[in-house]
């Protein structure tokens, strides 16, 4: 997935004079191509997130479109209120791009952990939140959307799923449909997993801010009768994929993710799914 | 544009709406009006402590910006112009600002923007001491310097607000320790002001000395109490007759 945000980088820094580019002291040497083509676009700007975003606010308003990055915690959960006031609040085109949500810096410890950025990114009217899987989901949602004159949050997990599907920007995608009357609702990587259990319709949504209505009208048929409904995320179980399902279909959603508590242990990302419960066998129990 | 017509303006708006912070406005009405007198058409100002709008709001008044029904009833439900400046409502606002330590950073963007785009026009933006409290503002100062931002002009209101918290002790040697170009003025002389509002080949920053209040001698005495406070009918007359 970086290597695609590198990819994308580079052609959007070649492709519109308007971009610029970003970031808080983290993936300098793997975007090195993007400042060799545009050494007056690309800015490493330092370990100071917030006024990055600040920034990245006033280039928007002089008809720059920026894309800031970092690590998850340090834009989201430090710059918050910079993100709601400068890029919500002033609504202008700015485009964050993070690593490292949930555990994926497992073993650094809790202030590298991000276990709750979509439900924060989601708390920001006027963001659009996306989690792509993989990196042409990535590039697909990012080629779509960029222009559009909206904040956009990018989640870039360092897992990806195995399917091979297309996605579109505020579409749910149902990629097998259910033989028992449930279904599942499934953010991120955990796609696979979910895909382990036997008879429940899968449903992948890879934006979760807003969902086109077409695809409503779509999946509101699907579910109206299902049996049961269930939301997999690796997530917290707050403010995120279950909440967003359940406000846009007014419908009990059954969710299984993170529970609200530091994960405190360190190891490998595995490790720290197990802890979670979030790994493949205990996703298979909780949706047995 | 008149500096007492600008006070007058200020405390006829805090008496109408019935709130307001008068004292922040009060301090930065010589700083506005010397903004004026340089303002290029390419030019853009951020004032970074919100909460001062209503000597911005006077100033977007006597610019003919806006009526001065919008300015007294600012505000109220369903109007352009809030407690604190909001770009979506009005073209001539630059920048939504009201939370503290947000202006610098915005503005030190825009200037970088144009940089990036040879785009003409200078940058301006208005801090204030308490918000120097916030670190985003050294933040942002320092990437100012760093990138060479000399289309950066930042006014500190040195109103002391902060005597009662974290006073920040600001002189002209922390800001050229930072690499910026300095000038000490007379925040209440605009021809001070206007001598200092330009930029050679870093940013500048206007250390301006100021009186929270300035203009109403009861205000600037008692410059908490009266930091969001409204004048009765009794204390508004008094206060137009002193500002004469």
């Amino acid at each position: 997935m970086r290597g695609e945000f590198a990819k994308l980088c580079l052609e959007t820094i070649k492709n519109d004079s308007k971009s610029v580019v970003m970031v808080g002291d983290i993936s300098h040497f793997l975007l090195r191509e993007t400042e060799q083509v545009a050494p007056d676009r690309f800015y490493n700007i330092g370990i100071c997130e917030q006024s990055m975003v600040g920034m990245a606010s006033g280039m928007a308003i002089e008809g720059m479109r920026p894309i800031i990055h970092t690590i998850a915690p340090f834009l989201v959960e430090r710059a918050f209120e910079q993100i709601k006031n400068d890029i919500g609040y002033q609504n202008t085109e700015v485009t964050i791009v993070t690593v490292g949500g949930t555990y994926d810096y497992s073993d650094l410890g809790c202030t590298h952990h991000c276990y709750g950025d979509i439900a924060m990114m989601r708390l920001i009217p006027n963001m659009q939140v996306f989690e792509p899987s993989t990196p042409q989901e990535f590039r697909t949602l990012f080629e779509k959307t960029w222009g559009n004159g909206l904040p956009k949050y990018f989640r870039l997990s360092k897992e990806q799923h195995s399917q091979d599907f297309k996605v579109e920007p505020e579409v749910m995608k149902v990629v097998r449909e259910s033989k028992d009357g449930r279904w599942v609702f499934v953010s991120g990587h955990i796609l696979d997993d979910v895909l382990e259990s036997p008879n429940i319709g899968v449903i992948y949504v890879p934006t979760l801010s807003s969902i086109n209505k077409e695809s409503y009208l779509k999946i509101s048929k699907i579910i109206e009768n299902a049996k049961k409904v269930y939301s997999v995320e690796n997530h917290f179980t707050i403010g995120g994929l279950g909440d967003f399902v359940s406000e846009t279909f007014n419908v009990v959603v059954n969710r299984i993710g993170l529970e609200r508590k530091f994960l405190t242990n360190y190891g490998n990302f595995s490790n720290l799914r197990r802890d979670a419960g979030m790994d493949r066998q205990s996703i298979t129990k909780k949706l047995s | 544009m008149n500096t007492k017509e600008m006070r007058r303006i200020i405390v006829q708006a805090a008496h109408h709406a019935k709130h307001g912070h008068m004292p922040s406005a009060l301090s930065l009405v010589e700083i506005l009006k010397a903004y004026s007198e340089v303002q290029q058409k390419e030019d853009e100002i951020v004032l970074s402590k919100g909460h001062g709008c209503l000597a911005l709001y006077a100033m977007l008044h006597l610019q003919g910006h806006v009526p001065l029904d919008e300015v007294l009833n600012f505000g109220k439900y369903n109007v352009k112009l809030g407690g604190h400046p909001d770009r979506n409502k009005l073209d001539q606002i630059y920048a939504s600002t009201g939370s503290l330590g947000h202006g610098l950073p915005i503005a030190v963007g825009a200037a970088m923007a144009r940089k990036i785009q040879n785009k003409k026009g200078n940058i301006f933006c208005i801090v204030g001491d308490g918000e120097a409290n916030e670190g985003s503002i050294w933040e942002s100062l320092l990437i100012a310097v760093s990138n060479k931002l000399n289309n950066l002009i930042v006014i500190i209101d040195y109103n002391k607000s902060q005597i009662r918290s974290l006073e920040p002790n600001l002189n002209t040697k922390m800001f050229k320790s930072f690499g910026c170009d300095v000038a000490l003025v007379d925040g209440h002389d605009v021809e001070q002001l206007i001598d200092s509002m330009f930029v050679f080949d870093k940013p500048k920053v206007v250390l301006a000395n100021t009186v929270k209040g300035k203009g109403v001698k009861e205000i600037e005495d008692n410059m908490f109490a009266w930091h969001h406070r409204a004048p009765t009918d009794e204390e508004y007359e008094k206060f137009i007759e002193v500002i004469g």
